[in-house]
């Protein structure tokens, strides 16, 4: 308890030190765009305080307003506030929206964004309504306490939510070995839209004075569109830098507080909406790569079921037919003089050949058998051999880099059937003189080419119909793509994912 | 001849645990408080001169180009000594290079304040200023082997502090010095009384736990962080450690550029400050130099906070407090340079902040650079940052001089300001730094 009261101490002792020190710096840096010592602490250490109070659990919002107090206090003794009381009733009035957000459930960052911005517009338009009621100007409080909300909450939130999502650890020796991570193309991008931001601020000349304030929009939707809110806010506070350097020393405070306020509101709206999109689209993506999963599990499951069944059929039927056959070869055998008895026994015996026959064919179609004894290279040269290619004096070319292990089943089974199906396809319409087969590895894919010089395609025969439908959409359910052309002769081409999913279990 | 200089080798381990807790709690208190008396009495014959200066112009011994000269010689050497008296003070006993060190520094302050001739001022200075190397490496060599990681940053900062309390009392005693009795008398008692020091050091100074016969202040705590540091590569030869570790160390190199950068600004508002408020804003220099002594205040506790802060809130990793601090500096820069009141108290308060924000990096720097070196090159690597420091401390001499020549007070604040700014943006890699190591397991999931 003891310890953990002097921890409170401590941190809040620290914390408070930081906020004064960063209060009375902005103060002095507000003075010169306010005018006034009053007025300048509407601005920056307006959106100071706003901005930490947000962010920062609340058993430390005691020590922090007790700081501004003090300070106010002192500043009043130094250079004269009289309003003084006014800014501190205004900032206990804001707690009310500041608790209010803290309330709010929020789960997206575009959602923190929008109660950021609600909380300031409140925020400051109670202070302002303080200053209206005390007989002051109460537009010029509500310029002033938007502006410098918007502009330091949202510095405030970019900085500590960088700050607190990683788990800091700290750092040893070991950092020898780790590379500096440079991220040399960012920093790039950063400074030479800073310096493009603050050439347009201090370098355009005044006939085009109307063009300048379009160009702070610029770099926010570039980096919104690149690194999300954190990119707008963070290009927002560039731009604030831009614009204070670029037009602190002419005399239009009015007007720069009002570029500020505009840009600072891009900022966070534009940041909010692209934040929005980012988030659906990363979703979106995350749901497609889950459906495309799914699909390939399935194709994947599909083919282990069929294996298990072809299995299972060549097996049992296989031996029971032989059975059968043997046993009426011997009922034959035991009546021999019996010609009704012969005549059943051929009639068996003819019946279980052709369930033989059928059976074979049946399981030729559920899978290749050749794919559970050899090599997939091996099955597409038997493939060869089988459908007399030569015979029909066709040449044929197979030029195979494809290794089995890095295919997974449904892989193997798919570009065997893209085989079958292409050669089947050449013997019957193409009237080709030769055939080449590639398949290879191509960084990330798997392709495989089906080319001859025959005829190409009859006029009225589209490739779906062309015997390749289901095998286009399986190639599409692996995530792969086939592609069709008959330029000169035909060209088949099919392209699958490099890599091997997970076998289904069981 | 020099054999007792060298850093004894470990004893045979003292079994009893509650001896062994008895004399670390004893030394660590003890050591703490005589570095603290030693480094702030370095700050008495370093700045000696400084403030002993009025009275050499009003004298007619030198002139201001004089000085500036004798400035940058100072700066410069200063800065080379650190390193290497950093390389031979791994290797050295911290109990007499420091003492031996402070003593020097005071018998060449009391020669400085015998001597009548610019060339052996010259002479004495640069030598003085190589003494003042002797300072620092050994204070960071007993920082890492008597403190341990977790708890290091609270104990360095308030070492750190030696810094602000020599630099505020300094001004204070030579001035007073030099009022009374002349600026001779204002370089001769500071000598005295480092040579006093320098003695008492000898007597009370200690070198390495292992020295002693205790464990390794890792082992001692159980910091697990400590004991990783100590075992990093134990097998390697001192010349390999400095090579691999610190030369070829690609983060200590950001440190250094960090630290030029850090200091730039920090010398600039030291150097320049008393100039700054009597020339622009029309000040005497008595109170010229109190506000400059706000920031020695300012730097005293934002010290305190840095250090404290990081071990507490971001684990012992010095990068995040560092971006913070960093990012003050600029705005505290900005409000100094655009303060509208000329009060002494505003522009007093604007000196403090700027050295609140100063005094953490020009901190964490050197603590970090320790830290992410070999355990047994952590003189080294702090005074391979030294070196780059005081680089910048001489750019912020006489070409920053040059630079107000041109574009005058705006262009002193431009040029502080975006050192500043560039210090900040040297950090980001070394907060990307840690990032691979959170995030490994999902980074090696990904496809």
């Amino acid at each position: 308890m003891i310890s953990r009261l002097a921890s409170y101490v401590a941190i809040s002792l620290a914390a408070s030190f930081i906020f004064a020190a960063g209060w009375f710096c902005l103060w002095s840096i507000s003075l010169h765009l306010a005018g006034s010592p009053i007025r300048a602490g509407l601005l920056f250490p307006f959106g100071l305080r706003l901005g930490l109070l947000l962010q920062s659990p609340i058993a430390y919002w005691p020590p922090l307003l007790l700081c501004e107090s003090l300070l106010l206090y002192w500043l009043n003794q130094e250079v004269g506030l009289p309003l003084w009381p006014l800014i501190q009733a205004g900032s206990l009035l804001t707690l009310l929206p500041l608790l209010i957000a803290r309330r709010q459930q929020v789960r997206n960052d575009w959602q923190q964004l929008l109660v950021l911005l609600a909380t300031v517009t409140v925020a400051a338009l109670l202070q302002s309504l303080l200053w209206h009621l005390a007989g002051e100007d109460g537009l010029t409080a509500l310029l002033l306490t938007l502006t410098g909300g918007l502009t330091l909450t949202s510095t405030c939130m970019l900085i500590w939510h960088y700050l607190t999502r990683a788990t800091w650890v700290p750092l040893g020796p070991a950092l020898v070995d780790q590379p500096v991570d440079w991220r040399f193309r960012h920093l790039v991008w950063y400074l030479l839209l800073f310096v493009l931001s603050l050439w347009l601020q201090l370098g355009l000349p005044d006939s085009l004075v109307r063009f300048t304030p379009f160009c702070l929009a610029i770099p926010i939707m570039a980096m919104a569109w690149r690194y999300g809110w954190q990119g707008a806010l963070l290009a927002t506070l560039m731009n604030t830098v831009a614009l204070m350097a670029g037009q602190a020393w002419h005399e239009h405070p009015l007007d720069l507080l009002l570029s500020l306020l505009a840009q600072s509101l891009t900022g966070l709206l534009l940041g909010a909406g692209i934040q929005r999109q980012r988030e659906l689209n990363q979703a979106l993506t995350r749901q497609l790569a889950h459906n495309r999963q799914l699909t390939e599990r399935l194709l994947e499951t599909e083919e282990s079921i069929r294996k298990e069944v072809a299995r299972e059929l060549h097996d049992d039927i296989g031996q029971t037919i032989t059975a059968i056959r043997t046993q009426a070869g011997i009922v034959w055998r035991l009546a021999p003089d019996n010609a009704g008895v012969g005549q059943s026994s051929a009639l068996i015996e003819t019946l279980s050949l052709g369930i033989y026959d059928a059976v074979r064919g049946l399981l030729g179609r559920l899978r290749p058998r050749q794919l559970d004894d050899m090599s997939l290279e091996q099955a597409v040269r038997g493939l060869l051999r089988e459908l007399e290619l030569e015979r029909r004096g066709i040449v044929t070319r197979l030029e195979w880099q494809l290794a089995d292990e890095g295919l997974s089943d449904a892989q193997r089974v798919t570009l065997f059937r893209v085989c079958q199906e292409g050669l089947n396809n050449v013997v019957k319409h193409a009237n080709a003189s030769s055939v080449t087969i590639r398949a290879h590895r191509q960084a990330e894919r798997l392709l495989l080419l089906l080319e001859d010089d025959g005829c190409g395609l009859p006029e009225h025969r589209t490739p779906q119909g062309y015997g390749l439908l289901g095998i286009r959409e399986r190639v599409q359910a692996l995530g792969g793509s086939l592609q069709l052309s008959c330029i000169h002769g035909t060209q088949l081409t099919v392209a699958l994912p490099n890599r091997k999913r997970e076998e289904p279990h069981g | 001849m020099l054999s007792f200089m060298r850093s004894a080798p470990p004893q045979p381990l003292i079994r009893d645990q509650a001896e062994i807790d008895a004399s670390y709690r004893h030394w660590r208190l003890h050591i703490l408080l005589t570095m603290y008396l030693g480094y702030a009495v370095f700050y008495f014959t370093r700045k000696s001169f400084n403030f002993a200066m009025p009275d050499m112009l009003a004298d007619g011994m030198l002139d201001k180009s004089d000085i500036g000269m004798l400035w940058t010689l100072f700066y410069i050497t200063y800065g080379c000594s650190k390193f290497f008296s950093g390389i031979i003070s791994d290797r050295a006993n911290p109990r007499y290079f420091m003492g031996l060190g402070l003593m020097a520094t005071g018998v060449i302050n009391i020669l400085f304040g015998l001597s009548s001739s610019l060339w052996l001022f010259a002479a004495l200075w640069v030598a003085n200023a190589f003494f003042q190397g002797w300072g620092w490496p050994p204070c960071s060599k007993l920082l890492t082997s008597w403190y341990s990681r977790t708890e290091r940053g609270f104990w360095w900062s308030a070492w750190n502090t030696a810094h602000n309390v020599g630099g505020a009392l300094i001004p204070l005693i030579v001035s007073t010095i030099a009022l009374q009795h002349g600026w001779r008398y204002g370089m001769i008692v500071p000598g005295i009384i480092a040579i006093l020091t320098g003695l008492f050091l000898c007597w009370r100074l200690r070198d390495t736990p292992s020295a002693m016969g205790l464990p390794t202040v890792g082992e001692w705590r159980q910091d697990a962080l400590e004991i990783a540091q100590q075992t990093q590569d134990a097998g390697l030869s001192p010349r390999q450690i400095l090579r691999k570790y610190v030369l070829g160390n690609p983060y200590i190199w950001l440190l250094a550029c960090c630290y030029v950068l850090v200091y730039v600004v920090r010398t600039a508002i030291n150097d320049w400050g008393n100039l700054y408020m009597t020339e622009q804003r029309g000040f005497n220099l008595m109170s010229a130099n109190s506000a400059i002594s706000m920031f020695e205040v300012g730097g005293f506790i934002g010290a305190l906070v840095a250090g404290w802060g990081s071990d507490k809130l971001f684990n012992g990793n010095r990068g995040p407090m560092n971006l913070i601090f960093a990012v003050g500096i600029l705005l505290a820069v900005g409000s100094l340079w655009l303060m509208p009141f000329f009060s002494y108290v505003m522009q007093a308060a604007c000196f403090f902040t700027i050295g609140f924000f100063v005094f953490g990096p020009q901190m964490l720097i050197g603590m970090a650079a320790a830290e992410c070196s070999h355990k047994n090159s952590a003189g080294a690597a702090t005074g391979f940052v030294g070196l780059f420091a005081y680089m910048g401390a001489a750019l912020s001499g006489y070409p920053l001089a040059k630079v107000m020549e041109i574009w005058h007070w705006n262009g002193f604040f431009v040029v502080i300001s975006v050192a500043a700014g560039v210090s900040a943006l040297l950090l980001l890699p070394f907060l990307k730094a840690q990032a691979p190591r959170t995030q490994s397991p999902e980074a090696e999931l990904a496809p």
